[in-house]
């Protein structure tokens, strides 16, 4: 009973840990000669880490060129847009915050992992259409109005420690995964973590996603809730966390940021869901207002090329999203989020308050009520 | 040679008559097409100078009447029509030669010694009998060097004799051929020109015997022979 | 050559074409014109059933929940507009009272709005830089306290129904740009093959003789049999003429040549004749025949230059008096002995529209055929001009044989010659003179005199 009542507590400790999400100092790589007229402003959300490999191609295509990368989180991405912007255009529902968008230059190039958000600024005609043989190479699901596009793949996954878990019990799909978490001899009693959908851009569209797709998607975050899942509002953190061995599965956690980690030897494992895999894009639009457009088509043409494709793979472990080069990306279970109007739906305000509002009572109720 | 002329056009006709009487011989004309069809039925000529375009019947039909009847007298015709088609047609219908208006006489005199030799079978107008050379184109004869006087009537009678050359020829025939219908003729013309011809053919190879009741024969020592020495 | 009017000249495909693509182009207008309203409607009609699905869609969600409005979105509301692939999409919910419960809370207010109307209205307007389309639906229920109204609208820019009503525009003005093609090309064809029958008398008429003239054999489609015959009866007509001009060649080359070759003949008998009385005589034949000669010339010469003046019509105001005299003084020889021709004219002037030229050579011809062929023995021959009502007639009396009645008519006709007359002329005269007559709208009479001979009576129209 008391180790429960302990173990209970630490969740909820792990829960209260979780603080709202604040506007990060973005980290900021600067590649190139300093001298150089032209200059690249990126601000993505993807860590730096992972695109250093990219950014570094590009530049050896392109050595007169200065790219300065920036990194920031999906939303300050879009609330920054929003207040940048001094022509007239539609208010946004979603209220922007942050200030210190001022202080920064206008990006040539916004590249998020927040489909939807990024899909919200098209519509709501805030970025500039571009049309290449590259970007008419990519499939129909991967672009919208010529105004964003989808650079590269991410597949959602299960990720376990191998410590924990053996490799022939980890759960192959989600009705696996929800019989194990409805397993009466609870094998994964406080172990199981996934995204804070409340806080996280890319866990709110993952759920949101799932909930169309999966009709046992309700039952699941219950038996997570169940089970006192621990939330966490970003990959690493709960990465982290899996790889010390405090959580034994994560649910829906970008395969890169995994493979990342097994490359640098971590005791991961990956299972990508036969029922289905979802497969979220980071995507790139250029701003309206972007200084230098001309300069954010070339990066988004390396980017969708051949070698682009191949230097993202290799690089970022991204999946290729021209299947027209490699048509057997896409095959089997992955289902690849698709970009457009349908979006949209999701970021409204009510819908959005009806979905958290039964996503934390299937998840922070039950989680509250654990330890028993 | 007895000639019919049948010609409208009265100056050529009289210059067409006056012409071949001078050479010698007997020309009787005709001005009417259908007078002088009727004229060849009962009177035989020698020549018959045809001209096409004739009052009543003309010249082609005459022509055929003649040949219809099997009547083989030689016809020159004349004509002002220039087609070819007229003389091909006048030849096919029986003419034996063809003149178009207007011609040089001596072509008219001779065509019409050529159509007049024809019976004869001479090819040319020049007849040997040994040294004696009878000239047809000239109308004259030569013995040896010596040119024989004969006048127009004399040269035709021995023409007309040539032409019977070995046999009988009748004194009506002979009279039928040297005058024409206008020409008077004494009784004894013909005698008095056989007596004056055989009188200078005296020494030649040609002579003259008489067959009494029957007429003349011209009898040749030696054969003719026709064509330049 | 007389101008024809430019329009007279057009080509018969020209003439089928140039209206049928004027039909067409002014049909492909129309049709443009209307088919763009078509399209347009067209267009917006379907679009506009998926705004209105998407407004019904989103109103069916709304839930009125302790007096505020609550809205699940359905995911459909906005994925049935997505078959608009690259259209923005706008939505707003406000309440009756104009606050907004969930949307773009700028969006362009609606026309009024009736409460009873069940499908969502619609309208166009500007926003976000761009014409949108909005659906907007008035949803009232009953509440605990009132009725509460909410009002829903979907808007979506224009991109994709543009291009559907652009695509309906240029379809249809492309079938009917192919039709007009395909039609003129079948004009085009049709005009050619049907032209054929044409091509194949044009090409049989090349291809003929000069002198052939006989009927065309072509077969032709019933609209040019007309046009044939009339150039069968025209080339039939010129053939006589042919047949004519050639008779009378002949028949002049006939004439001319025997008096020639009595001429020579004569002159060659002269030239061989001894005989001084003979040669006279040959002489006196060749001046009889130069004579001959001197007038089938004259005749012929006349004959041609009347042909010629006739085609040229140069009528001017004459005198018939002064022009009959002339005529005298031309054809009565002068010298001795000479025929007796008497003149009766008590007129001073006879004025009258003419070809001086032509009525001098009619006359002359009249007079000499009196002389001629109706003076046999020297016996005068009378020519009197006098009025005759409004005309002036012109008498010549002769003593000679007269015409048989027989003759009357056909005495006018070239070449025959009167009985009795051998090889005298060619017999010209008279046709000519016909012609002259005729041509100054005259008339002209023979008739056979009761005291013996020939009498010629001509009228003219006086001026």
């Amino acid at each position: 009973m008391k180790t429960h009542l302990i173990m209970a507590s630490i969740a909820l400790a792990a829960l209260c840990a979780v603080a709202p999400a604040h506007a990060l100092d973005g980290e900021t790589l600067d590649i190139g000669p300093a001298e150089a007229t032209d200059v690249l402003t990126i601000d993505a959300s993807t860590n730096t880490q992972v695109f250093l490999g990219i950014l570094r191609d590009f530049q050896a295509l392109y050595p007169g060129m200065r790219v300065v990368y920036t990194e920031l989180p999906t939303q300050t991405l879009y609330d920054d847009a929003l207040t940048r912007r001094a022509v007239p255009g539609p208010a946004s529902p979603m209220a922007p915050e942050s200030a210190s968008a001022a202080a920064r230059s206008r990006p040539d190039l916004i590249i998020s992992s927040s489909m939807d958000l990024q899909t919200k600024l098209v519509n709501d005609g805030y970025a500039q259409p571009h049309v290449s043989p590259e970007t008419t190479a990519l499939p129909e699901w991967a672009r919208w109005r010529n105004e964003v596009f989808s650079i590269g793949g991410e597949a959602m996954t299960f990720v376990y420690n191998t410590h924990a878990m053996a490799a022939r019990d980890a759960p192959r799909s989600r009705q696996q995964l929800l019989a194990m978490l409805r397993d009466p001899a609870q094998p994964l009693q406080g172990k199981i973590g996934t995204y804070d959908v409340a806080h996280s851009g890319i866990g709110y569209m993952a759920a949101t996603q799932d909930a169309r797709r999966d009709s046992m998607a309700g039952a699941l975050w219950a038996a997570m809730g169940n089970r006192a899942a621990v939330v966490d509002a970003y990959s690493d953190g709960l990465l982290d966390r899996i790889e010390r061995g405090e959580l034994t599965l994560g649910y829906n956690v970008l395969e890169s940021y995994a493979q990342r980690r097994i490359a640098a030897g971590a005791p991961l494992g990956i299972v990508r869901p036969d029922d289905y895999t979802l497969v979220v894009s980071r995507v790139a639009l250029i701003p309206r207002d972007a200084r230098r457009p001309e300069l954010a088509r070339r990066f988004l043409d390396y980017v969708l090329s051949a070698r682009g494709q191949e230097t993202m793979q290799r690089e970022s472990r991204m999946l290729t999203v021209r299947t027209d080069l490699d048509a057997k990306a896409f095959t089997g279970a992955m289902r690849p989020v698709a970009l457009g109007t349908g979006l949209l739906v999701y970021l409204d305000d009510l819908k959005r308050q009806n979905f958290l509002q039964a996503w934390r009572g299937a998840i922070g109720q039950r989680a509250a009520s654990a330890g028993h | 040679m007895r000639i019919l002329v049948i010609e409208d056009d009265d100056d050529l006709a009289d210059a067409l008559v006056r012409r071949l009487r001078r050479v010698g011989h007997a020309v009787d004309w005709q001005s009417d097409g259908l007078i002088a069809s009727g004229v060849l039925e009962y009177e035989h000529f020698d020549l018959v100078v045809l001209d096409v375009g004739l009052p009543r019947l003309s010249g082609l039909d005459i022509l055929m009447r003649l040949r219809e009847r099997g009547d083989k007298t030689p016809v020159l015709m004349l004509t002002a029509r220039a087609d070819i088609e007229d003389r091909v047609n006048a030849l096919d219908v029986g003419a034996d030669d063809y003149l178009g208006k207007p011609f040089d006489f001596r072509e008219l005199e001779a065509r019409c010694r050529a159509l007049l030799r024809r019976p004869t079978g001479h090819v040319s107008e020049i007849t040997r009998f040994g040294g004696l050379t009878i000239d047809g184109a000239a109308r004259q004869v030569t013995f040896g060097e010596v040119r024989l006087d004969l006048p127009k009537r004399e040269y035709s009678l021995l023409e007309i004799l040539l032409r019977g050359l070995g046999r009988v020829v009748s004194k009506e025939e002979i009279s039928h051929k040297l005058f024409a219908f206008d020409d008077e003729a004494g009784p004894n013309a013909i005698e008095v020109y056989i007596a004056r011809l055989r009188k200078k053919l005296d020494g030649t190879p040609l002579r003259i015997e008489t067959s009494r009741g029957a007429g003349y024969i011209l009898h040749a020592d030696r054969p003719p022979a026709s064509g330049d020495a | 050559m007389r101008e024809f009017p430019t329009l007279a000249r057009w080509s018969i495909r020209r003439r089928l074409l140039v209206p049928l693509c004027a039909l067409f182009i002014a049909a492909m207008l129309v049709l443009y014109v209307a088919a763009r309203g078509y399209g347009r409607q067209a267009a917006d009609t379907s679009y506009d059933h998926l705004l209105q699905a998407s407004v019904l869609s989103m109103t069916d969600s709304l839930q009125l929940v302790q007096g505020t409005w609550h809205m699940d979105m359905p995911y459909a509301a906005l994925e049935v507009l997505s078959l608009a692939a690259n259209d923005r999409v706008f939505y707003r919910v406000t309440d009756g009272a104009g606050r907004v419960v969930t949307g773009y809370p700028d969006l362009p207010a609606p026309p009024r709005l009736t409460a009873d109307d069940p499908q969502p209205a619609l309208f166009d307007a500007a926003y976000s830089g761009e014409l949108v389309r909005f659906a907007v639906l008035r949803h009232e229920i009953a509440g605990p306290e009132a009725n509460a109204v909410a009002i829903v609208q979907v808007g979506q820019t224009r991109l994709a129904r543009d291009a559907l009503a652009t695509d309906i525009v240029w379809r249809a003005t492309l079938i009917i740009g192919i039709l007009t093609l395909a039609v003129l090309a079948l004009v085009w064809v049709g005009v050619h093959r049907s032209l054929r029958p044409v091509a194949r008398v044009e090409r049989e008429l090349l291809t003929r003789q000069a002198s052939a003239l006989s009927p065309i054999e072509s077969p032709v489609p019933r609209e040019l049999v007309q046009l044939v015959a009339a150039l069968n009866g025209f080339m039939a007509r010129l053939a006589g003429n042919l047949d004519t001009l050639r008779v009378f060649i002949a028949d002049a080359a006939h004439q001319l040549r025997t008096p020639l070759a009595a001429l020579r003949a004569q002159v060659q008998v002269a030239l061989d004749e001894d005989d001084p009385a003979e040669q006279r005589r040959s002489l006196i034949a060749v001046d009889r025949n130069a004579a001959r000669l001197t007038r089938l010339v004259n005749q012929l010469l006349s004959d041609a230059s009347v042909n010629h003046r006739s085609s040229l019509q140069r009528f001017e105001r004459l005198d018939a008096v002064a022009l009959v005299r002339d005529a005298l003084q031309d054809v009565v020889p002068q010298a001795d002995p000479h025929p007796d021709v008497i003149w009766h004219c008590a007129l001073a002037h006879a004025p009258l529209q003419g070809d001086a030229l032509m009525l001098r050579e009619a006359v002359k011809n009249l007079i000499d055929n009196a002389l001629k062929h109706g003076s046999p023995d020297r016996t005068p021959v009378v020519v009197t001009l006098e009025r005759d009502d409004e005309s002036w007639r012109l008498t010549i009396d002769d003593q000679g044989p007269g015409i048989p009645p027989a003759q009357a008519q056909t005495i006018f006709d070239r070449f025959v010659r009167g009985a009795g007359t051998r090889a005298g002329g060619a017999g010209l005269g008279l046709s000519i003179v016909r012609r002259v007559v005729e041509g100054h709208r005259g008339t002209i009479v023979l008739s056979n005199r009761v005291e013996g001979g020939l009498r010629v009576s001509v009228r003219l129209p006086a001026a």
